[in-house]
Order: C-alpha cells, then structure tokens, then sequence
C-alpha cells in the first residue's frame, strides 16, 4: 500500500482524492439503486379490479359500464400521460368489419392526471349505446349468434373492454428525439383486454 | 525495468480510488435521465473529470510507465465497475433479465468511445499530476534549504 508517511506528506492532496473518490462513489451506487428502483417500478405497476357491466334502459338503449384500477405501490408518483377505454364487440364473422366498436374514450397529455406514489387510481367509464344504426348491429349478431346456438341479448353480449394508460416515472426526463431507451425506461405502458389471460 | 513490490501496491492503491469516477462517468452517459448529479452527456466535462482523474496517477506514482499503466488499469477497474451499477436490477433487486447479451453489448455500444476518452484524459491527467508534484517538491526543498535555494 502507499504509505501512511506519503499520504501524511501530501495530506491536502490526499484528502481531495479521499473526497473525489466518496463522492463518485456515492453518485455511483445512488444512481444505479435509482435504476434499479425505476426499473423495478415497470414490475410493481399494474391494472387490477377489472369490472365490466351492460344494462338494458327501457327507452331500448344499452348502457355500457366499465371500471378498472391502477395500482402504484412504487415510491415515485405516476404522471399520467393518456388513458384510452374502448369498448366493441368482436364479430369475426363479418366480411368487411371485424369488430363492431361502440364507444372510445380518450383522456390526453393536457389533463394532467397523477397516481401518487403508494397509492392507487379507479378509472370510471360508462356510455349509453343508443344509435339506430350500432343497436340494429348488435340485433343482428344476436341474431346470428343464435343461428350458431348462441343467445345473446343487448345486456349479455360478450363486449371487448380494451384499457391502456401510459404514464411517466416521477419527475425523471422523458422527452428525448434521439435516446428512445431513456423514455422507455421511465414509461409505464400497461394495457388491459377483457377475455385475455382467462 | 521491473516493478518493485510497493510500486504494484501504489498502482493497485490507485486503480482503486479513481475507478469510482470512470464509473459513474459511464453510467452517467447511459442514463443520464436518471443518474444523480447527472453530467448530461457532456463530453467536454466527461474529458475535463477525466483528466482530473488522472492526476493522482503521476502525482503519487514516482515513475512515468506505472503512471500510465496505472490510468489503464484504474479505467478497466472503473468500468467493470459501471457494469456492476448497470447490473443493479438484476443483481441487487433480483429482477429477471431476459436478453443478457444484447443488454451487456447495448452498453458496450454506447459507452465504448467513452474509454478513449477516459485513457486520453488520464494520461493527460498523468502528466499534470507529475508537474504538480514537482512544482511542490521544489516547493518544498526552495523552504527546507533557504539558502541553497538563493545561491
């Protein structure tokens, strides 16, 4: 080792190399637990609590509900950046449209929505299907169905829910043209389908 | 010439106290959006910091070459050193990861020029540091013999 009488010579040199080294020591291991914390983040993040609901009015409209959770156990709060809630139903029996989608909802960048951190966020969606033209579409994928042994009513339908929410990790930097890797680190993407996974 | 036994411990002594800097100054330039204090991929303070690294190399080594292998070895250290930090999710946290060679070459990637950058400036920081501990020896002998000095 250098000798004790060297660094006792050079004390003032000594001690500034002492403190250049701890601090880029501490920058270091601080830094790389960020990450490891951030990236754990994209784990503990979630969508849970999914529930779904039709209901027949009696003005002969269908109202469509739909509720979902999302979860932020991390300590960094979640700054929302879009939701979007649409919900449809698959008909892949249809030659021109594979799907019959009944309403979208999306929610922007303006808005400004937050999940803070240890905490969790209820998105409430709902709408009242009452145009002629969907309502005879639906009427006639009941209808089919039932030729193939299905049946179906308005308020049975098997709807597609499909959910995604993309936020931003804290107040880390995220609007990088080159470095895509550094928004990705910092974007929690979760997408939730109703069907998917059962 | 060969090394002597307390020249080997002096290269060691230093490959170990300046590595922290190369390796937060390599960890710094992957994610610089997440570091803390965060240089923003400035190059020219990634090469200014690199230099100050080297300092103590020619400033506590007595001889030119173990200065220079030192700059080498303390940049292999450091470096080794930010893989350790950029393994971080995966060794400390237990995550799992996936691809292991595409991530380990992405940094690679990234970071390779850095470590010319880093051998440059510390031999650049080498010989500063060799001028400085002159300056001070001379310092030092002009105070102790007064006299000599003057005639």
């Amino acid at each position: 080792m250098v000798s004790i009488k060297d660094l006792r010579n050079h004390w003032f040199s000594t001690s500034m190399y002492l403190a250049f080294f701890l601090f880029f020591l501490v920058a270091g291991i601080v830094s790389a637990l960020t990450y490891g914390t951030v990236v754990r983040v994209q784990e503990q993040v979630g969508l849970e609590s999914a529930s779904y609901d039709a209901q027949l009015l009696d003005n002969g409209s269908v109202e469509i509900a739909f509720s979902i959770t999302l979860s932020n156990p991390s300590r960094y709060t979640l700054h929302l950046s879009t939701t979007t809630w649409t919900v449809r139903v698959v008909n892949i029996t249809g030659e021109d449209r594979r799907s019959i989608t009944l309403a979208t909802e999306y929610i922007g960048p303006t808005i400004g929505l937050t999940v803070p951190a240890r905490s969790d966020r209820t998105f409430d969606f709902a709408t009242i299907v009452s145009d002629p033209s969907l309502l005879s579409e639906l009427q006639g994928f009941i209808n089919y169905s039932s030729s193939l042994g299905h049946h179906y009513t308005l308020s049975t339908i098997p709807y597609e829910h499909e959910f995604a929410a993309i936020a931003w990790i804290g107040e880390f930097r995220h609007d990088y043209v080159r470095e895509g890797y550094l928004n990705d680190l910092v974007t929690i993407d979760e997408r939730y389908v109703s069907g998917e996974g059962q | 010439m060969r090394f002597q036994k307390e020249d080997l411990m002096r290269m060691g002594f230093i490959s170990v106290l300046s590595a922290p800097p190369i390796a937060f100054m390599a960890f710094d330039f992957f994610f610089p959006n997440i570091s803390t204090p965060s240089l923003g991929k400035n190059m020219l303070v990634v090469f200014l910091l690199s230099i100050l690294s080297g300092m103590p190399s020619g400033y506590f080594s007595r001889r030119v070459d173990a200065a220079m292998l030192t700059v080498i070895l303390y940049v292999a250290v450091g470096y080794s050193l930010a893989v350790v930090f950029y393994s971080a999710p995966y060794l400390i946290f237990n995550l799992e990861l996936l691809v292991p060679g595409f991530y380990y070459t992405m940094f690679f990637r990234f970071t390779v020029i850095l470590l010319f950058l880093f051998v440059l400036g510390g031999f650049m920081g080498a010989v500063f540091g060799a001028m400085v501990r002159d300056s001070v020896r001379r310092e030092e002998t002009r105070l102790t013999f007064p006299e000599i000095v003057k005639r």
